[in-house]
């Protein structure tokens, strides 16, 4: 039953992760549009408000920013922040921000909330950085137009990512395969190296998955700039990362969080839990090679 | 297995449900489309349409190709742009599905591109070439335009999104609504269509 369950969880989370690999521009991508969904209609009774909300927000955003900018003063700029910010929030809701992988990488994992929270910060942090730098470094140092330099870098930032997603997915699972022949004894001995890499993977993950340049910040940023306004750029950016970073920690908590509480619930069986995490944890870590395999699969 | 667990799996199948589902709304790109529908004399010739982007975009788009950057766009600036992000949209039928009489019109090419930029918006204008002969019994027209990967929303204009020119001779009526038996982008959103009936006025 538990098996069952996790199993239509992950092909869950990997169908999700999976429509969400293609979010290309279409007015400029090469490649070609998907093609029409045979899949039922469910249609996701929130999709449209959110689009809709995002929308009004959107629209704010830049009437306020030239405000902003024209007339100055802290009214307008404190508005405008917390409008990025709650862009941030509904920004993150989409594709393509590695919450599938984040979700099943936390899986594969220990059971602290504290490192999935790091995590999920961190990709947002170099999900945003990603862009502002990208944005500046054309701007800057290239002086030409973004559109083109944008298609190109996320493609090849793609290929990166992806490729560091499976590696990171083919050590996890090697990793989780050996603790099922590990026995109990040994386990004392291997803690201290296992904490210590604790603290390193999940940067490096963090790194694998926010290194695609985030389009949100893009336009955000190359709006200020055509306004003359890096530094209110900057300072929406920030907000609009945070806002991100609340919803992909939302989401890996709330994983984490199930995760906990199911072993939780089987606490006094000890045995029992001991196979049950393993299981997830491999399940988890095939998952997050798969789904890196997957999206290269895609660019390729 | 307890009920317990059973009920906490189920619990964190929910939220990775959530999670999974949550993600495919993800529009960066805002279009308010509206629509003018064209008859000649014998009966409906096309599709008259305006784009309006949102600021964002325009200044993308703007960055690339208004070389001068003196906030117009001049042909050559149009030109590439119809070259740079428009004629990609070939390739999703310019985000515009047709049905007359209940049977699909695809739209493969467009006219009359043009580009400019009105009060910090980016606009697109283009004609849908579509003929369809008026008779004496109703015929239908439906359309409606949305991105089938949902990187771009387009929504209708709140101001006038549906206009008609050349009809006296025809009687014509129309209605926008949603289309609750279909739906785009993995089958999460419902298109919004304008229903247009027309026939020749007696006489």
């Amino acid at each position: 039953m538990g098996r069952v369950l996790i199993t239509a969880v992950m092909a869950l989370t990997l169908l999700g992760a999976v429509l969400s690999a293609k979010a290309q521009n279409p007015f400029i991508a090469k490649e070609s549009p998907p093609e029409a969904s045979a899949a039922p209609c469910i249609p996701h009774p929130f999709i449209n408000r959110i689009g809709d909300w995002q929308q009004q927000l959107n629209q704010k955003m830049a009437v306020l920013t030239r405000e902003a900018r024209e007339r100055g003063g802290l009214r307008p700029l404190l508005t405008l922040i917390a409008i990025a910010f709650l862009y941030g929030v509904l920004h993150a809701a989409g594709p393509g921000h590695g919450k599938a992988v984040a979700t099943s990488y936390l899986l594969s994992r220990g059971r602290k909330l504290s490192g999935g929270i790091l995590l999920c910060n961190s990709i947002a942090f170099f999900h945003g950085l990603s862009g502002v730098v990208l944005v500046l470094a054309v701007h800057f140092v290239l002086k030409r137009g973004v559109t083109g330099s944008l298609e190109s870098v996320t493609r090849t930032t793609q290929l990166i990512s992806y490729s560091l997603i499976v590696l990171v997915g083919a050590v996890l699972l090697t990793k989780s395969l050996f603790s099922w022949r590990s026995q109990p004894g040994n386990e004392g001995s291997n803690q201290r190296h296992a904490s210590e890499e604790k603290k390193r993977t999940p940067l490096a993950m963090a790194l694998a998955v926010g290194v695609i340049p985030c389009p949100g910040v893009v336009l955000v940023m190359l709006f200020c700039l055509s306004l003359n306004t890096m530094g209110l750029g900057l300072l929406l950016a920030f907000f609009l990362i945070l806002g991100m970073a609340m919803t992909i920690s939302a989401i890996g908590v709330a994983g984490l969080a199930g995760k906990n509480l199911a072993l939780g619930a089987l606490e006094r069986r000890h045995r029992l839990v001991k196979i049950f995490q393993r299981s997830i944890e491999s399940a988890a870590a095939l998952l997050v090679m798969v789904l890196g395999l997957l999206f290269l699969a895609t660019t390729l | 297995m307890n009920s317990r667990v059973s009920g906490t799996l189920a619990l964190a199948a929910f939220l990775l449900f959530v999670s999974a589902d949550v993600s495919n709304s993800h529009p960066h790109v805002f279009i308010q489309n509206s629509l003018r529908i064209v008859f000649d004399q014998q009966g409906l010739a096309g599709v008259r349409v305006k784009w309006v982007f949102d600021e964002f975009f325009t200044s993308m788009i703007a960055d690339e190709f208004d070389k001068n950057h003196n906030n117009k766009l001049e042909k050559p600036e149009i030109i590439d742009i119809e070259k740079g992000a428009f004629a990609n949209l070939v390739k999703f039928n310019y985000f515009s599905s047709i049905k007359i009489n209940r049977e699909a019109f695809t739209v493969e090419y467009v006219r009359d591109f043009s580009a400019s930029l009105a009060g910090g918006n980016l606009i697109y204008n283009f004609v849908i070439p579509c003929h369809v002969k008026a008779i004496t019994t109703f015929k239908e027209f439906v359309i409606s335009q949305y991105d089938p990967t949902y990187y771009t929303r387009v929504a209708f204009a709140k101001d006038r999104p549906v206009s008609l020119e050349g009809a006296p001779a025809f009687e014509v009526s129309y209605r926008i609504s949603k289309n609750v038996k279909e739906a785009y982008y993995y089958g999460q959103v419902h298109p919004v269509e304008v229903i247009l009936k027309f026939k020749r006025r007696h006489g």
